[in-house]
């Protein structure tokens, strides 16, 4: 099948892409010597926790154990490689941040108190991805749905109006509008909290707790939705009225069709894809416009870890953290090719 | 996609294009005045870059003061700041022989009119001596009244004297008030500026210059006394208003107004750099794997995938956080992660097109090569949408430098757009309501952003004229 080719096309190209990325983030950071830094770390702490676990270790002196672990560490490296030059530890590297094995972070603990880097991310994870997830699904919706009108009749006040808006949405990112609107509706109306991600102290019932959460996302969802939707209704309206100029739709409302029905079955599906491959591009942006919105809301997900590691020069996690993005990225489109291969009939056939 | 042959070709034509249609003209018109407005520039020392990040060059500016025309919504008329120099201070210099000491008696007068005591009163004092001098402050009211702030012995040296917040004048202020049978502590500012018939009577009331028949100034008095050979005593008075220029100043004083104006050329030169070169770059990467095809366009085409989804931020970050790189540094690591990208791929589609139209054929068959087509035949030919392309990315890349501030990654020294609303929200200013701090740089990032805006729309309809409005 056709859909299946070009789905592990994409794949493996995808795959490339996050190799790449992984590795420029590899050498970019190693330009410092920071990751040399972050294994050795690694490697001592690895070492040393084998070792104190070792009765036999505990029994000698102090200037023996310092020795041997001084030679164990050595070994270690040795072993990993990682007395090879550059262009080799590269690869090395490269595969452990593949692999997510990212070392241990300096400053920051995961709340279970874990200094692993791999531990602080997974913990943030579900807060990024709830907020975003959240965010897409309704502003791609209202996008489409809004485009549809648009469309009905292109030149409109309507139209022109929500072209504007997309303009001008078009090129200023998310967390721009999240500052504004905390100064309107958090210390003017103060209808919302400042942000974060529940109450101090949090509520204990369950349910409380969720609607408390709920509550706390309003706000960063209402803005990206405000910052997003337009620019998707835009590019709907362009592709719809491209199709809508085409002949088997003029055929449609010449078998007499019911001008929804026309617009269902005969306007959107062949749309769909096209929206979904412009709309890629606009996706891969708005992950990125996550790690600021993130930061302004005091949203705890791996944006706002990002500027805590900044902030605290934490060169473990910020690497980590530029490694989970890739993967993110590349998951993001990933899962757009998936449901593009659904959508585009021309895909299907074999 | 496009409809070549109602496209317009050359700079020419796309200004024309611009200039026919409202919005065009409307984003001409923001950004010239954008530009005006960094022409004054000018007017500021152009040393500004060290003046902006040095507090002692800005003590004679209000903290937190909002920007002046907010009185004319509000109806009040708050106070304004008033620097009393130390040439404009009346000097009386008195030789006393049989002590052997001279006596400096240093006299500010100011005519305050506000309805509001200033958010600050600062004193400077330099004492020139070789021995320790007596010294003592006091503050005369219109009505007449005095507050002595200090008496002091004092060392010689310079003295800045924060009466709000000073210790020794809240404890001078405190023995005033209760001379008078105040109860009550009452805020320095109000007391010094209250009458003290108001104040005994417990309802402090503001008494301006224009309250007594006749007006009369508020009075600094400053006397130093010493036996020291070549004494001097020299004293400026800092009265801070509320309310402070244009824009307003932030936490350190420093004039918003500016940080605007010297903000706009880095914001500009920064947008338009990037958004030119990387355009550029892209469009000629996606006339070549369009005109040559075969395998330059497929290795082309597979590396632009893969740039697509590069993910550029956190690479961006990543570079920031560990070299921390100048604003110009940036642009370079910009323009490297975006060597490929959407420009390459709609370029190509174009090319495609362009590369079977007779012209090309014409010009082949006369010998033209390969290159000369591509560089005089074909990209002249992609100019308007390159163009297009330029104008709605250069937004893209102002909010880019100012995404990275706010993460503390922005440029060291520069004062940039981005740098003010990054200071802005780190200083609290959405949960205090400083909105000034964060309204005004936004409005002109937002203005340049519009401004970009409404030239790629007016560039847009001409490109794809079945958008065109009916």
């Amino acid at each position: 099948m056709l859909s299946k080719s070009y789905l592990a096309k994409r794949a493996s190209l995808l795959a490339i892409t996050l190799i790449v990325a992984t590795y420029l983030t590899v050498v970019i950071a190693n330009g410092g010597g920071l990751v040399d830094q972050i294994l050795a770390n690694q490697i001592r702490f690895d070492v040393t926790s084998t070792l104190v676990r070792d009765p036999s270790f505990n029994r000698l002196s102090e200037a023996e154990r310092e020795k041997l672990l001084e030679q164990r560490i050595e070994l270690a490296i040795h072993a990993k490689g990682l007395d090879q030059p550059f262009i080799v530890r590269s690869f090395i590297y490269l595969v452990d941040a593949l692999t997510l094995r990212l070392g241990q972070a300096l400053v920051i603990k995961s709340n279970t108190g874990s200094r692993a880097v791999i531990d602080i991310i997974v913990e943030r994870l579900p807060a990024t991805v709830a907020l975003f997830t959240t965010a897409t699904i309704i502003y791609s919706i209202l996008g489409i749905l809004v485009g549809l009108v648009m469309a009905r009749k292109p030149g409109g006040f309507f139209d022109r109006f929500m072209t504007m808006l997309a303009v001008i949405t078009g090129v200023i990112p998310p967390w721009f509008f999240a500052i504004i609107f905390l100064l309107i509706f958090a210390f003017y109306i103060r209808l919302f909290p400042f942000g974060g991600f529940v109450s101090v102290p949090s509520p204990t019932d369950p349910l409380l707790y969720a609607i408390d959460v709920m509550f706390h996302m309003v706000l960063p969802l209402i803005t990206w939705i405000i910052a997003s939707f337009p620019f998707w209704a835009y590019i709907t309206r362009n592709i719809v009225i491209q199709t809508i100029g085409e002949d088997f739709v003029t055929m449609a409302k010449a078998k007499g069709l019911s001008q929804s029905a026309v617009l269902r079955r005969y306007v959107l599906r062949p749309s769909l894809p096209p929206i979904i491959t412009n709309v890629a591009l606009a996706l891969i942006a708005s992950w990125q416009g996550a790690i600021i919105t993130e930061v302004v809301f005091g949203w705890p997900g791996i944006g706002n870890l990002l500027n805590l590691a900044i902030l605290s020069t934490d060169a473990p996690v910020v690497i980590g953290a530029a490694v989970v993005y890739a993967y993110l990225l590349v998951a993001t489109v990933l899962i757009l090719d998936i449901i593009y291969t659904v959508l585009d009939p021309r895909l299907k056939v074999g | 996609m496009i409809v070549m042959s109602s496209a317009p070709v050359g700079i020419k034509s796309v200004m024309h294009e611009i200039l026919h249609s409202k919005s065009g003209v409307a984003g001409v018109v923001i950004l010239a005045l954008i530009l005006l407005t960094s022409l004054t520039a000018v007017v500021f020392p152009d040393n500004i870059v060290e003046r902006w990040n040095d507090p002692q060059a800005w003590l004679d500016k209000p903290r937190l003061a909002a920007p002046e025309w907010t009185t004319f919504f509000t109806g009040e008329n708050p106070s304004r700041t008033i620097i009393v120099k130390i040439q404009d201070f009346k000097r009386d210099v008195q030789r006393i022989e049989q002590l052997n000491v001279t006596k400096i008696e240093l006299r500010a007068r100011v005519v305050y009119d506000y309805d509001t005591p200033p958010s600050e009163l600062n004193i400077m004092i330099n004492l020139v001596s070789e021995a320790r001098s007596l010294l003592s402050v006091e503050w005369i009211r219109p009505d007449g009244s005095t507050v002595e702030l200090l008496r002091e012995v004092a060392e010689p040296g310079t003295k800045a004297v924060f009466a709000y917040i000073d210790r020794t004048v809240a404890s001078n202020v405190n023995a005033y008030l209760q001379k008078l049978g105040v109860s009550q502590s009452l805020p320095i500012g109000v007391v010094l500026f209250s009458s003290e018939k108001s104040l005994a009577s417990g309802v402090p009331k503001l008494i301006k210059s224009h309250d007594v028949k006749p007006s009369r100034p508020y009075e600094l008095v400053v006397v130093a006394t010493s036996e020291s050979k070549g004494f001097d005593v020299e004293a400026q008075l800092n009265l801070l208003g509320v309310v402070y220029g244009l824009c307003g100043t932030d936490n350190l004083r420093r004039d918003i107004f500016i940080g605007i104006v010297w903000g706009a050329p880095i914001a500009l030169a920064f947008g338009l750099v990037a958004a030119f070169v990387v355009t550029l770059i892209q469009a000629i990467f996606g006339a070549i794997s369009g005109y040559y095809g075969s395998k330059i366009d497929e290795i082309i085409q597979r590396i632009t995938d893969v740039y697509l989804v590069l993910p550029f931020l956190s690479l961006l970050i990543t570079i920031q956080f560990i070299y921390k790189t100048t604003i110009w540094t940036l642009l370079i690591a910009v323009i490297a992660l975006s060597l490929f990208g959407g420009v390459t791929k709609s370029v190509r589609s174009m090319a495609l097109q362009v590369r079977e139209e007779p012209y090309i054929e014409a010009a082949k068959s006369y010998g033209a090569s390969k290159r000369r087509i591509l560089f005089l035949y074909i990209l002249p030919r992609l100019l308007p949408y390159t163009f297009a392309n330029i104008t709605v990315s250069v937004p893209a890349y102002v909010f880019l430098e100012a995404s990275l501030s706010i993460l503390g990654l922005g440029d060291p020294a520069l004062p940039t757009w981005g740098k003010l609303i990054s200071e802005a929200f780190s200083g609290g200013a959405a949960y205090y309501g400083y909105w000034w701090w964060i309204i005004i740089p936004s409005t002109f990032i937002v203005l340049v952003s519009t401004a970009f805006a409404l030239l790629w729309y007016s560039l847009d309809k001409v490109l794809n004229p079945r958008l065109r409005e009916e």
